[in-house]
């Protein structure tokens, strides 16, 4: 305010409107930074929690009457039905022998076309993956085909009438294809294209009673039991004429030794995927299961018992895959088996047929017994659809026995027919004379809590099993989205990383703010502090590339340096003793630390050089074979192991024992004879650690204990070793730099007055700085936690990445954080998959919430304690 | 805390005391075995430190030296020419030890199909060091050749044997072909890049028409024919521009470096293939540091080649930078604003206590967690929703509803937010109250008070804030692999076309190009020199970033400490 003018006594309105602004924005500032956690939070909640929210079901189902085409008699009962991805089309073949294709939308029969003659047809099967049926005759002939939609996208202006026919109209028909507009304005154009085969002749004049086919992209078969009985697998090859553009079938014929014990006829045949194994059912239970993989000699391969408990099959279908059969019984009960390959198997090749989920117990008689007349199969996922005989429709996912649905079909008949569409987002029922078309939203039933994060019967496992593959080859091999293992494998990284770390930056961080020149202190912890920032991708490939091949020529030298280079600095902590007094004043004035890096080198020049050494006493000349469990004892693992444990507690009797009594001994002594006393007694003590481990390898060995399989197996080139060492790098500055600031934030005046009582400045370091700076080394110490719980290139970069788990020291594993970066960019939003890496991300979040917090939490108090010193 | 205080106080002087002040000799109470272990943890750690920067600096630095090159015969089989990368001592058998093999950096990759070979001392029957021997680095996707100089030629004619004048014809004609190169670039870059973005837009209008007036209007129609003209025009042009860039290539094709492989195959490689050439045991020291030199300056300005693993980083510097000053004209701002509301607004309470609490976890977040949310929330949920609002014509191609440069700085910026706080309310809190009130009595408003004192003086804090942000943020991979980082960026973050600055687009990072070489290329062992560089080029940008930030605490806190008022 320039001086000589009247002074303003009012404040100006723009400085009052600034006021106001500027005010303002910088709260918004401060709420923003509130805003930004928990919009984090909330964000990746938010994607994650419709992974636990249950199936929706969209509007009540939409029952219409199945009628005849204009001017045809009336319709038969269903035998199997279908829909398009679109649900544009519904088509049912029908007892009769017609197939018969109808608009979704209204139930109106555009289609109508006859495959069997009236009364040929007698037994049928579809099977929804390939999209492919079989009819079985009277005459000993079988119909195979498919039923299949063409799907096309056009520019409108590519094809005009139609754009004219679709009109404001949501569906249009143009002959045997539907059309409907896309989201982004093209038009979608759905044709059905229905494929038939000519007759496969399977037994002149025998009619064919039981049929079923599995057909997938590169191979065909079809099973079919004649009413005489006899069984017959036939492998069809097709091959398109080139010139022709014409189909040609042909069916290789096997019989199976087959020989119907007296009594009912089966009540089911099935064929897996790929023709390998043929199921004869009865419906009492009796299974027989025939080894096909050679047709020409197919064995029985085992018989079981479907029903253990009692009572009659009621129906029967195969899972996506085929591999599992899902059968239900008039006690109300479904249950899932399939085929696994256990150690001791009770059948002739190896495999056992063994019931992997029980989807429903016995159904009580409260409420009446639901019996399932009717199973469908999606051809997308796990999911089977579940039609009983009081209307009512059941969808459960069988791999995570997650009931998703429960509804009423509304229909007044039995339900005939039931089926799945492709996207699995509704069912279609149908009785004789109506349909059904229910919609829903399964969200995700196959994950739950306990598929994420306890063991689960997976098809083809002997047992349930934790285990995380979240992609597969085909549809048929089901994502495996069990977290454990990669929660495992991040506490493993984080477990020894921290057993590397922690010893490491503490010591260091004692030493340099209580015994380190305050000259050397200054630029040491400003360059520690500098490390904090080194980007850990460069860690994860000096990790990957540099050092896991350089350790791998020497792990036998790493072993021994663990040993080598302490032994070498307690050495020369006994050879510090028997210097003069101006010498230790020397080195406590600085010249340690250079002594110590000497020594640390020599330790390791030593290790290098015992190394060979090591490796042929204890590991039989080479270490990695004996890692293999091929060559020698568990001596020297059991050895490595119970060193340090064994070295620990013979300095606790040297320092609780025999220490006293040397003091009392030295009474009156020369420092020399004191000095050599004490390392007599040092020498006596490293053997005696060294007998003390080997008797206790040697008697575990004894015992037949082994520590390959446990924390010694298979040496894998980038494995949790390595890790823990690069981690270290991420991690010992940031607990270095905390430690380091809290044990010099103890007041001078309490070391003061230690040092003043007559402790050393060991002592004093020990009992009082330790102890008050406690609170800010274990906050310092869930930082460093924190750190390597989440940390992502060292891990992604310097392991394989398998998710195993073991806690072997030389295997890899594969972590929360790692698994996000390398699946989340090819997940498909929404997909169970994508969420379910978003819920790994959440648990990161959480853990290192926690760990942050218990850090400030401890950090607050500490600091009203500093007060209060 | 002043030094004197931090030093432990000597050790009473030993020497002065009797002999009977037994409890000071006693080694337990001097915990002269934990001293030591201390120290050589200390040690180790600072070892460790040192190694690794030792060993990335020598790499780094050492990859670019051109070597000599070494002649080995093998008996029958062929003769091998390369760069020694490697020498090590092996056991070959059980009983020989130490039998000295190399690696020999043989290149000719189209030729032989391996870029290295290992050679045993034991096999060689001799060895030489050719006198014209010449290793070509080519741009045409193979990579290095080496081999004898045989000569210069035109039309596929030798016309110059004399090793030193076809050099020089060969230097003269690169120069030559490297102006037509330039032409070239332009042509296919400028030239023909927008007639096709015409044509791309042109094919958009009439979609976009087509659903407005449908396909039988006449005003759709009148387009159409509008749209075939310009297309026609359009098309004549291309032609007279690709006839240009045939005789451009023509011409390039005449002259040719002609080299002998060790297997005795004549090589000829054409000029504008040659990005550089030179015999490589006739150089000097100075020549050598020439090469040297310009392979460094290839390395910081050029586009890379052979899939990343030769050639230069600059796009990737550049994207780097580009992403890194986004962030931080994002996260400067907001981190200031948050930490003057702590310091200078907020009231102790809950709220207060929650924000630091959020401040506090914010820096704890992995991240990769902050990856995930970026990804989710601003790819898949914001960027989609602007797909829809602004660039539906695009879809279901995504324009915004990916990984790009826009959404990978916005979430470093959250990732790096904390530090810009903490620094700041440092900086704020390093402000002496006197200040304020002093602002206070003259009487300034609160606004007035933090706008005209208290933020100059925090401005090198936030400065330093800043700069660590920077450093946090260029250093950060683990995000940048699911928000826009990528391999190879076909479009460039910057070109003609408005807006010129494309944020949408992914881009070239220095960090995630260290993880891709390494880790995901065909061939890691080629890749290998260039990671090293890569690598220490990025540790220096962040040590200089971080160098810069201390000095400048240092420097003004001591400017200030002088002057305290």
């Amino acid at each position: 305010m320039a001086q000589g003018h009247r002074r303003q006594r009012t404040t100006r309105t723009r400085v009052r409107v600034a006021e106001v602004c500027v005010g303002t924005l910088i709260r918004l500032g401060g709420l923003g930074t509130v805003v930004a956690v928990v919009t984090i939070f909330g964000f990746l909640a938010w994607v994650v929690v419709p992974l636990f929210l249950p199936a929706q079901l969209l509007g009540e189902p939409r029952v219409q009457a199945r009628e005849a085409a204009p001017g045809a008699e009336a319709v038969a009962a269903p035998c199997f039905a279908g829909e398009d991805e679109q649900r544009l089309w519904q088509w049912s073949f029908d007892g009769d022998g017609v197939f018969r294709a109808r608009l979704g939308r209204t139930g109106e029969c555009v289609v109508e076309r006859r495959l069997a003659e009236p009364g040929t047809l007698v037994c049928w099967s579809y099977q929804p993956d390939g999209q492919s049926f079989a009819l079985g005759l009277n005459d000993g002939h079988a119909l195979l085909g498919r039923v299949q939609f063409a799907t096309e996208f056009v520019a409108p202006g590519a094809r005009p009438e139609l754009w004219q026919a679709l009109g404001e109209a949501e569906v249009a028909r143009a002959g045997e294809a539907l059309v409907c507009r896309t989201p982004t304005g093209d038009l979608r154009v759905v044709t059905l294209a229905l494929e038939l085969a000519a007759p496969q002749l399977v037994a002149a004049g025998d009619p064919l009673e039981r049929i079923d086919r599995a057909r997938s992209d590169t191979h065909d078969s079809f099973v079919a039991l004649t009413r005489s009985g006899r069984l017959a697998l036939l492998q069809v090859e097709s091959s398109e004429n080139l010139i022709t553009g014409a189909v040609e079938w042909q069916a290789r014929e096997s019989w199976l030794p087959f020989a119907p014990p007296a009594g009912l006829a089966p009540r089911w045949v099935a064929v897996n995927q790929g023709g390998s194994a043929v199921y004869v059912v009865w419906s009492d239970g009796r299974t027989w299961r025939y080894d096909t993989r050679r047709p020409e000699a197919a064995v029985l391969a085992q018989t079981v018992d479907l029903t253990p408990e009692g009572g009659e099959l009621t129906a029967l279908c195969l899972l996506i895959g085929r591999s599992t059969l899902v059968v239900a019984d008039d006690r109300g009960a479904v249950d899932a088996w399939f085929p696994v390959k256990p150690q001791r198997a009770g059948s002739s090749d190896g495999i056992d047929l063994i019931r992997g989920h029980r989807l429903v117990e016995e159904t009580g008689a409260r409420g009446g017994r639901r019996i399932v007349r009717r199973l469908a199969s999606s051809s997308r996922g796990r999911v089977i659809a579940a039609a009983d005989d009081l209307g009512g429709v059941r969808v459960w996912n069988v791999t995570s026995e997650v009931l998703a649905l429960d509804l009423d079909a509304g229909l007044d008949e039995p339900i005939e027919a039931l089926t799945i569409p492709p996207k699995e987002d509704g069912v279609l029922a149908l009785s004789a004379r109506s349909a059904s078309a229910a919609r829903f939203d399964l969200r995700h039933p196959e994950a739950t809590l306990a598929t994420l994060f306890r063991p689960v019967w997976y098809e083809d496992y002997e047992t349930p099993s934790q285990v995380w593959q979240s992609s597969s080859g085909t549809d048929a091999v089901e994502p495996k989205l069990g977290l454990w293992p990669l929660v495992f494998g991040t506490l493993k990284a984080t477990f020894y990383s921290m057993i590397f770390a922690v010893p490491l930056a503490l010591l260091a961080a004692l030493y340099t703010s209580q015994f380190l020149h305050p000259r050397l202190a200054g630029p040491l912890k400003s360059a520690v502090e500098m490390m904090a920032s080194l980007p850990s991708v460069v860690l994860g490939f000096l990790a990957g590339i540099v050092i896991a091949p350089f350790v791998e020529s020497l792990v036998p030298a790493v072993l021994a340096a663990l040993f080598c280079v302490p032994c070498v600095l307690l050495v020369a902590a006994r050879v510090a003793q028997h210097l003069g007094a101006q010498r230790q004043a020397a080195l406590d004035e600085g010249w340690r630390l250079p002594a110590a890096l000497g020594c640390v080198l020599l330790g390791l020049a030593l290790a290098w050089l015992a190394g060979p050494l090591v490796e042929s006493v204890f590991f039989a000349g080479d270490l990695r074979a004996w890692l293999s469990g091929n060559t020698g004892t568990a001596l020297g693992g059991w050895f490595v192991l119970f060193l340090p444990a064994s070295g620990l507690a013979v300095a606790w009797y040297h320092a609780t024992r025999l220490g006293p009594r040397l003091r009392v001994w030295s009474e009156g002594r020369s420092r020399q004879r004191v000095a050599s006393a004490g390392s007599a007694s040092f020498g006596l003590g490293l053997l005696a650690a060294a007998g003390l481990a080997l008797a206790l390898a040697g008697l575990l060995d004894a015992l037949g204990f082994d520590t390959r399989g446990g924390l010694f197996d298979t040496y894998v080139q980038r494995n949790s070793m390595i890790v823990g060492a690069m981690m270290g790098f991420a991690v010992i500055p940031i607990l270095f730099t905390i430690t380091e600031d809290a044990l010099s934030a103890v007041p001078a005046h309490l070391k003061l007055a230690s040092i003043g009582a007559g402790a050393t400045p060991w002592q004093t370091a020990v009992r009082v700085v330790l102890p008050t700076a406690a609170s800010g080394i274990f906050s310092a110490i869930m930082v460093g936690l924190g750190r390597a719980v989440g940390e992502t290139m060292i891990v992604l970069m310097a392991v394989g990445n398998t998710p195993v788990t073991s806690w072997n020291v030389f295997d890899g594993f594969r972590t929360l954080s790692a698994n996000v970066a390398t699946e989340l960019p090819e997940a498909v939003p929404d997909s169970t998959h994508y969420r379910t890496l978003f819920l790994a991300a959440l648990c990161l979040f959480l853990m290192t919430f926690v760990l942050n917090t218990l850090a400030e939490l401890v950090r607050q108090r500490y600091r009203k304690r500093a007060v209060a010193l | 805390m002043t030094a004197t205080l931090r030093r432990p106080p000597p050790p009473p002087a030993r020497s002065a005391r009797p002999r009977r002040q037994r409890l000071a000799a006693d080694p337990a109470a001097r915990g002269e075995a934990w001293l030591w272990i201390a120290a050589g943890a200390l040690a180790l750690a600072v070892l460790m430190i040192a190694g690794l920067l030792a060993l990335i600096l020598v790499q780094g630095l050492g990859t670019f030296w051109p070597g000599e090159l070494v002649r080995v015969e093998r008996g029958a089989e062929t003769a091998l020419l390369g760069e020694v990368e490697k020498s090590e001592l092996y056991r070959a058998t059980p009983e020989s030890l130490g039998v000295r093999r190399r690696m020999l950096r043989t290149a000719n990759f189209d030729l032989t199909g391996t870029h290295f070979h290992w050679v045993s001392d034991t096999e060689i029957t001799r060895e030489e060091r050719p006198q014209w021997a010449i290793v070509a680095e080519r741009s045409d996707g193979w990579g290095r050749f080496q081999g004898e100089l045989v000569g210069w030629s035109v039309d596929g004619q030798l016309v110059e044997r004399d090793p030193q004048r076809a050099l020089a014809a060969c230097a003269a004609e690169h120069a030559r072909a490297a102006e037509r190169l330039e032409r070239r670039a332009e042509l296919v870059q400028d030239e023909i890049g927008a007639a096709n973005r015409a044509q791309e837009e042109a094919r958009i209008e009439l979609q976009r028409s087509l659903r407005e007036h449908g396909p039988g209007a006449a005003a759709h129609r009148l387009l159409v024919e509008r749209s075939d003209a310009e297309q026609a025009l359009r098309d004549r042009q291309v032609a007279a521009w690709t006839e240009e860039i045939q005789a451009l290539d023509a011409e390039n094709a005449r002259h040719a470096l002609v080299l002998r492989a060790p297997d005795g195959r004549e090589q000829p490689i054409a000029v504008d293939a040659l990005v550089r050439a030179y015999p490589a045991n006739q150089l000097g020291t100075l020549g050598r540091l020439g090469v040297y030199a310009s392979r460094w300056l290839e390395f910081l300005t050029e586009e890379p080649r052979e899939s990343n693993s030769a050639g230069g980083v600059w796009p990737a510097i550049f994207g780097t930078v580009v992403m890194t000053l986004i962030m931080t004209l994002f996260v400067v701002p907001f981190g200031v604003l948050a930490a003057l509301y702590l310091r200078e607004y907020a009231k102790p309470g809950p709220l207060v206590s929650f924000v630091r609490i959020s401040v506090n976890n914010l820096a704890g977040v992995p991240s990769i967690v902050f990856g995930v949310f970026g990804l989710g929330f601003f790819c898949y949920l914001i960027g989609s929703s602007i797909d829809e609002l602004l660039f539906s014509e695009a879809l279901p191609n995504p324009t915004y509803g990916k990984g790009g440069l826009m959404w990978a700085a916005l979430t470093l910026a959250l990732l790096t937010l904390p530090v810009v706080i903490v620094a700041t309310e440092e900086a704020l809190a390093a402000v002496p109250n006197s200040m304020r009130e002093g602002s206070y009595a003259c009487g300034a408003t609160k606004v007035q008070t933090i706008l005209r004192i208290v933020l100059p003086r925090a401005l090198p804090g936030i400065t330093t804030g800043a700069i660590l942000a920077i450093a946090r943020g260029a250093g950060e991979v683990a995000p940048l692999m699911l928000v826009g980082a990528a391999k190879l960026a076909p479009k460039l973050l910057v070109d003609d076309t408005p807006p010129f600055l494309h944020p949408e687009r992914s881009f070239l990072h220095l960090g995630f190009q260290i993880f891709d070489l390494g880790f995901q290329s065909q061939n890691s062992e080629a890749a290998k020199p260039m990671v090293y560089t890569t690598t220490l080029l990025l540790i220096a940008i962040i040590v200089l970033l971080n160098l810069a930030a201390v000095s400048l605490r240092t420097r003004l806190r001591r400017k200030f400490s002088a002057n305290p008022f």
